[in-house]
């Protein structure tokens, strides 16, 4: 069940308000870790800490320019999360469309 | 990526779009699965109250899931969605409600706004052990929805776009999962019910048209475009299901 190590992984990253708002911020573009800060009320150790909790969890990458890290949103991270609630709304829409059914033959004369 | 593309989940449904409509909001108590999807879980019940959803617990709690945006029976509705969060932390979600065939309905559901879900480790705790995931169940239970003596042929539009994994900027056909999709289009061909299928622009859109005979396997159909398709199960593409209301036909293909 590796793909539950992920989602759980994921849904932990993302209970955490500070890490919420550099994912809000990184849809906008990769950013350094400098600039991340500066548009949030942590420092920047801090938020270097939150972005390798991030990159644990599949939501963001980094890559190396120069001298510096650049941070971006990472699809594989999303994909989990969004594997997990579909699983969700299908059972959700499952048990509606037996109760559909089960109408249905009620109904037969 | 700078949006993430809303959740999209289709059914086929026995019954008129009007029927559909009012089982999913006035009798949402009686086909929930509370036992797994709910705040307070087995023995609470949720009911359509005064334009919000409520849940309530067997020991007298509430929890309010979300509020009515759009409500427009029998074709759409639109809610709110934070179950076991605050009303700032909302998402959105959007089912719609098509007439396919006589006595058939095919029901959408978007979820948007998701990606802002707040505290889900919270949510999740509060769930008890967790939402389980139950990918297979969707294709067992989806071909429930035989309606017997509908007039054929169905015909059904599926629409291809990128999905979430598919690389910002680049085309969907160098992807390493894109052969799943051919491969699921070659199974539709084999089965007799693909018309035709291609790209509809050099990057990632495309569209496939199905005419399904018998509309006993419609359910089949709109079930295994989102569960049978490698592509859109890895989330290179999205699809989206649509009915087609053909009024003429090549002479040849009638019958």
């Amino acid at each position: 069940m590796s793909n539950q190590v992920a989602v759980d992984d994921v849904l932990d990253a993302l209970g955490d308000r500070t890490r919420r708002a550099i994912v809000r911020r990184l849809r906008g573009g990769p950013l350094p870790v400098g600039e991340l800060a500066a548009g949030l009320p942590v420092g920047r150790p801090a938020v270097s800490k939150h972005l390798r909790v991030l990159e644990g969890a599949g939501l963001v990458v980094h890559t190396s320019v120069g001298t510096r890290n650049l941070y971006a949103l990472a699809p594989p991270g999303f994909t989990a999360l969004q594997q997990w609630l579909v699983s969700t709304w299908d059972e959700a829409l499952g048990a509606f469309a037996e109760r559909m059914a089960g109408r249905a033959e009620e109904e037969k004369p | 990526m700078t949006t993430l593309p809303p959740i999209r989940r289709q059914v086929v449904v026995r019954g008129a779009p009007e029927a559909a409509f009012e089982v999913f909001t006035g009798e949402i108590g009686l086909w929930w699965p509370v036992a797994r999807h709910s705040v307070y879980g087995d023995g609470a019940t949720v009911a359509f109250e005064q334009g919000r959803i409520v849940e309530r617990g067997p020991g007298g709690g509430e929890a309010v899931w979300g509020s009515v945006l759009e409500w427009e029976p029998p074709s759409l509705l639109a809610v709110t969605w934070h179950p076991g969060s605050d009303v700032d932390k909302a998402s959105r979600v959007r089912v719609s409600f098509e007439a396919l065939a006589d006595g058939m309905t095919l029901v959408t559901l978007e979820h948007d706004g998701w990606e802002r879900l707040p505290d889900p480790g919270a949510s999740r705790t509060e769930y008890g052990n967790g939402w389980p995931r139950v990918l297979d169940r969707y294709a067992a239970q989806a071909p429930t929805a035989a309606a017997p003596g509908a007039d054929g042929p169905v015909w059904l539009v599926l629409d291809h776009t990128g999905g979430p994994a598919l690389p910002p900027g680049e085309p969907v056909f160098g992807q390493p999962d894109f052969g799943e999709h051919i491969a699921f289009l070659g199974r539709l061909r084999e089965r007799g019910v693909l018309v035709a299928a291609g790209s509809l622009d050099r990057h990632s859109t495309g569209m496939t048209v199905l005419r399904v005979p018998d509309p006993a396997d419609v359910a089949t159909y709109v079930g295994l475009a989102q569960t049978d398709d490698g592509a859109v199960t890895a989330g290179l593409l999205q699809v989206r299901v649509r009915p087609w209301h053909v009024a003429l036909e090549r002479a040849a293909e009638r019958g």
